[in-house]
């Protein structure tokens, strides 16, 4: 990989689409009980192995709600779609649907009946 | 296009085809429309626009909006608020109260103005654009506030329009007074006063004015109009808001002019300070057909090309026997799709099991199984079916996986994989898998889908699909390691055009890069019969290339090749008793006897091609030396003829049999300067450009030939009966006195490989405190690291070192048979060659990776713990 490629705007807005996903999938694990079946880490470990960049750290998120959390999780992988690994990054969309379907249909208890 | 090329494109097409899918079904939809509404919103475009250029309702676009705005993505991009909005649109954006009151005052002073100046209600109510109840109520308001109407005199009037009454006592009776009351008169009268009281403002009794007024009529004089009510407002200043109709065309107005640029109620009514309901009430009327026009221009792009710059197609309503046509195209591209899977997956997975039960406990056996099953159902794509541009996105997005998978399959399907190429492969066909088991859920309610099977059942098993797809994806993440390696298989596109290749040199150049890439794969050094081949061939394109380089004129390229061909030609003398059947075969060989049939009849040749030939030879030149090194132990070996006595049937009987030895300078002279020589071609000195260059260089060879000379003969001497381990020094010795390597590599190196010390010290005449303090140990460990083949003594070689002229260290190490004492039963070969090319064997062959440990080793020690 070049260097003119880790620059630029588009790049930059990568890069903030990717802290963002992180940083929303980490507050949305943080938000599931201690000991609980499903897993955002999941879903975040999917994410980096579908993205070539540079792990960014974790920042704080504004909101904990949930249902926020997750839209701006989803829109940020969306975004990084844009211009990315494609199926990889669609298969995390796809996993991160699922776990937040199963995390809604159990109402926040974290775990499967 | 390669392995990695065709998976990334059917990947990329299928990432593609799964985000237009996921936008779809964003609002359970299946309408693109609605992702295209969205962004029109945030381009600024108005709801009309949009509606009309997406041919669909108010109520589906007001959906759309909502969801949009739900998922936070209308306040993205530079969107300005409503209030910003209203004022670039030129409208008032105070509170409606306030411009009520404003206006209500307004109404007050001026029904009291006009009241006093005697206007009539109707007049009145003309002037400030009421009805007169509205005048009579204001009226009746103001009187209830204890208003009374003071009345305007005639005198006043005439203070008012500055006009004075003639004192009768200073103007004489005639012509001059008469015609000032005359003027006043008819002023007054013209503004309603009554005869009696003009009589007794001018004083003058009533009939004086009555006949004044009859004058003036038959003189044709009328009274003049009272002054329009208008003007007397905006004499006094009062100025009327718009009426509480106007006020509310206004507002609709504004609401409009948000409504049509998508701001919702909630902002609309906090601009302009009405309540949510009011908003919805304007709304309301609006919708019911009282629209007006939206005052500033629309953005610059049209929609119709903002909607094809979007590029989210939006298909007709297709009759249900398009639909069933359609379901019925996407599974034919995606039966491609199955059986490119199908392919790859059946490359890369192990499936000789024992049985059946025994496979099925691995994930990758059971998703081998499964995509053998799915490929034989269902028609695969024709050739129109691939070629044919679909109008539709989605299915010709299906298409392009489809021909992605189509050229995958039959041109570059990887074939000889490594394990962890194996795993690699596997997590792209699973990925795929994935997205297609996927499509297939978004599909399920499509006319005339025929979903994938739930479960497969290869022999006697069940399994369901989803489950072998998940067991496989886990067994992808589980699995590290993967080689990305595998994208770089598969030939060039450019080399497989249908037809024969083009007899020109730039072909041949591709074949001969193609057929040192193989070369440099390969693990193992070639057979030596192939390798006689190789050289032999180069041989002849080093002829051939000499040839076009002559016609082109290029004396460089004509010195290298004039040079490969002689050393070529050594090698192949060297070769002719060479045998072994240890090794590989290559598909180099295929390429480069394209190779020499194209150059056979190579027409125009070209300097570039010309340097692209070079290039590939000096590669495989590079590859066949480390080869022949390499070869020399254990792979090749020297044919020679001996006599034998046979006596079993009680006669002797002479005979010759061919006996095969290990290659040595005794035995086959050229081969060991054979292979050094083609290796210091493929990496030459550097030297200088200076006028001495010639001299130089020769001197240099000749100092190499010599020194070499005299270092295989001290290993000779060290190591007369142990062929490997002499064969291994004189190698050493070669290849420092070409430069290829040092004494500080041989030393950080000298775990792997104790004779490698003995020829580097042999060929730098260095002695063993040097070579010690290179790496780090002890004279008396180094000593002792080389002594149990050799049986020299420490001390003297210590403090004598080995000495270039002469045969001392034979002499002196009394030199003896003794074999191999040290339990090292392989020999040790293992040479760091600069590009790394061997690693894999180097590792396979390097016993001695530590050091040896050493038990009470010290100077004087001779005796390592082996013996």
């Amino acid at each position: 990989m070049s260097a003119h490629r880790d620059t630029g705007p588009r790049e930059d807005r990568r890069r903030e689409a990717y802290r963002t996903a992180r940083s929303t999938l980490a507050a949305l694990q943080a938000t599931l009980p201690e000991f609980s079946t499903l897993s955002y880490t999941e879903v975040l470990l999917a994410l980096e192995a579908a993205t070539d960049l540079a792990v960014p750290a974790v920042v704080p998120v504004e909101t904990y709600d949930h249902g926020s959390l997750y839209v701006q999780a989803r829109t940020a992988v969306e975004r990084l779609a844009e211009h990315g690994n494609r199926l990889g990054l669609e298969l995390v969309l796809a996993d991160l649907d699922a776990v937040w379907l199963d995390d809604v249909r159990t109402g926040g208890a974290g775990d499967l009946p | 296009m390669t392995y990695g090329q065709s998976a990334a494109a059917l990947r990329d097409a299928l990432g593609r085809l799964l985000a237009a899918q996921r936008v779809r079904a964003a609002l359970d939809g299946r309408d693109p429309r609605r992702e295209l509404a969205g962004k029109l919103f945030t381009a600024g475009y108005s709801w009309d626009e949009i509606q009309r250029a997406l041919g669909i309702g108010r109520e589906l676009l007001r959906e759309y909006h909502a969801a949009f705005r739900d998922d936070g993505r209308l306040s993205e991009g530079p969107r300005r608020t409503a209030s910003e909005a209203l004022e670039d649109g030129g409208f008032d954006v105070r509170p409606f109260a306030d411009r009520e009151a404003n206006r209500q005052r307004a109404m007050r002073d001026a029904v009291a103005l006009l009241v006093e100046r005697g206007y009539e209600h109707q007049q009145i109510a003309r002037a400030i654009g009421a009805n007169d109840h509205t005048v009579l109520r204001y009226r009746r308001l103001l009187e209830a506030d204890g208003w009374r109407p003071t009345v305007v005199t005639a005198a006043h009037a005439l203070e008012e329009a500055g006009l004075e009454v003639p004192d009768r006592a200073t103007t004489p009776r005639g012509a001059e007074r008469s015609s000032a009351y005359r003027r006043l008169i008819a002023f007054l009268r013209g503004r309603g006063h009554e005869q009696q009281e003009i009589a007794d403002t001018l004083g003058l009794n009533v009939a004086t004015v009555r006949t004044y007024q009859r004058r003036l009529e038959v003189a044709g004089w009328t009274p003049d109009p009272r002054p329009d009510p208008r003007e007397a407002l905006a004499a006094h200043g009062i100025e009327i808001g718009p009426d509480p109709g106007e006020l509310g065309d206004e507002n609709r107005e504004m609401v409009t002019f948000l409504t049509t640029r998508g701001y919702t109620q909630d902002e609309i009514a906090g601009a302009i300070s009405l309540d949510r309901s009011s908003v919805a009430y304007h709304q309301s009327v609006l919708r019911s057909g009282g629209e007006l026009p939206p005052r500033d221009a629309a953005p610059r792009v049209p929609i119709e090309q903002a909607i094809a710059n979007l590029a989210i197609e939006t298909p007709d309503r297709a009759t249900p026997t398009q639909r069933v046509a359609t379901a019925e195209l996407i599974m034919r591209y995606r039966a491609e799709v199955i059986a490119y899977l199908a392919a790859v997956v059946d490359h890369s997975v192990e499936h000789r099991f024992a049985s059946l039960a025994a496979g099925a406990t691995d994930p990758t056996y059971r998703l081998r199984a499964a995509l053998l099953e799915l490929r034989d159902t269902g028609p695969r794509a024709t050739a129109a079916d691939l070629g044919t541009v679909q109008p539709i996105r989605a299915v010709d997005l299906w298409r392009q996986a489809a021909v992605a998978a189509l050229a995958g399959r039959e041109r570059d399907l990887p074939t000889t994989l490594t394990a962890d190429q194996q795993a690699a492969a596997l997590g792209d066909a699973v990925a795929v898998l994935r997205a297609l088991v996927g499509l297939d859920e978004r599909y399920a309610a499509a006319r005339g889908w025929q979903r994938l099977p739930l479960t497969v059942s290869p022999g006697t098993e069940t399994w369901a699909l989803p489950a072998v797809v998940l067991d496989a994806a886990a067994w992808v993440t589980d699995h590290e390691g993967a080689d990305f390696s595998i994208d770089r298989h598969g030939p060039l596109a450019d080399d497989r055009r249908p037809g024969p290749p083009p007899a020109t040199l730039a072909a041949a150049a591709g074949a001969m890069t193609q057929a040192a890439a193989y070369l440099a794969g390969e693990s193992e050094p070639v057979k030596a019969s192939v390798m006689r081949w190789l050289v032999d061939a180069q041989r002849r394109i080093a002829a051939y290339a000499c040839h076009h380089a002559r016609t082109l004129g290029l004396d460089d390229a004509v010195a290298v090749h004039e040079e490969r061909y002689g050393r070529y030609a050594d090698i192949d003398a060297a070769l002719t008793d060479v045998a072994g059947t240890a090794g590989r075969e290559t598909m180099a060989v295929v390429e480069i006897a394209g190779a020499v049939r194209i150059l056979h009849h190579a027409r125009r040749a070209s300097e570039p091609a010309l340097a692209d030939l070079t290039t590939a030879c000096q590669d495989l030149d590079r590859t066949i030396a480390q080869m022949l090194r390499v070869g020399a132990a254990g792979y090749y070996f020297q044919r020679t003829e001996r006599l034998a006595l046979d006596n079993l049937t009680g006669t002797v009987t002479r005979r010759t049999v061919p006996v095969h030895d290990p290659i040595s300078g005794e035995n086959n002279p050229g081969y060991a300067p054979g292979w050094i020589e083609l290796e210091r071609l493929a990496a030459p000195r550097e030297v200088a450009r200076s006028p001495e260059r010639e001299a130089f260089t020769a001197r240099v060879h000749a100092l190499a030939a010599d020194s070499l000379a005299v270092a295989q003969a001290r290993n000779l001497a060290l190591y007369p009966s142990d062929e490997n381990r002499r064969v291994l020094a004189d190698h050493t010795s070669a290849k420092v006195i070409a430069g290829l390597d040092e004494l500080d590599v041989a030393g950080t190196a000298f775990a792997e490989a104790r004779a490698r010390l003995v020829g580097a010290l042999a060929a730098t005449n260095g002695t063993l405190a040097e070579l010690g303090q290179r790496c780090g140990l002890e004279p008396g460990e180094i000593a002792w690291l080389i002594e149990p083949a050799c049986g020299i003594d420490a001390e003297a070689l210590t403090t004598v070192g080995v000495d270039r002229d002469g045969g001392e260290l034979a002499s002196d190490g009394g030199v003896s048979g003794s074999e191999r004492t040290d339990g090292v039963d392989v020999p040790v070969f293992a040479v760091r060659s600069a590009d790394g090319g061997f690693d894999g064997l180097e590792a396979g062959w390097d016993d001695l990776a530590e050091p040896p440990a050493f038990v009470g080793g010290s100077v004087a020690d001779v005796e390592g713990p082996g013996l």
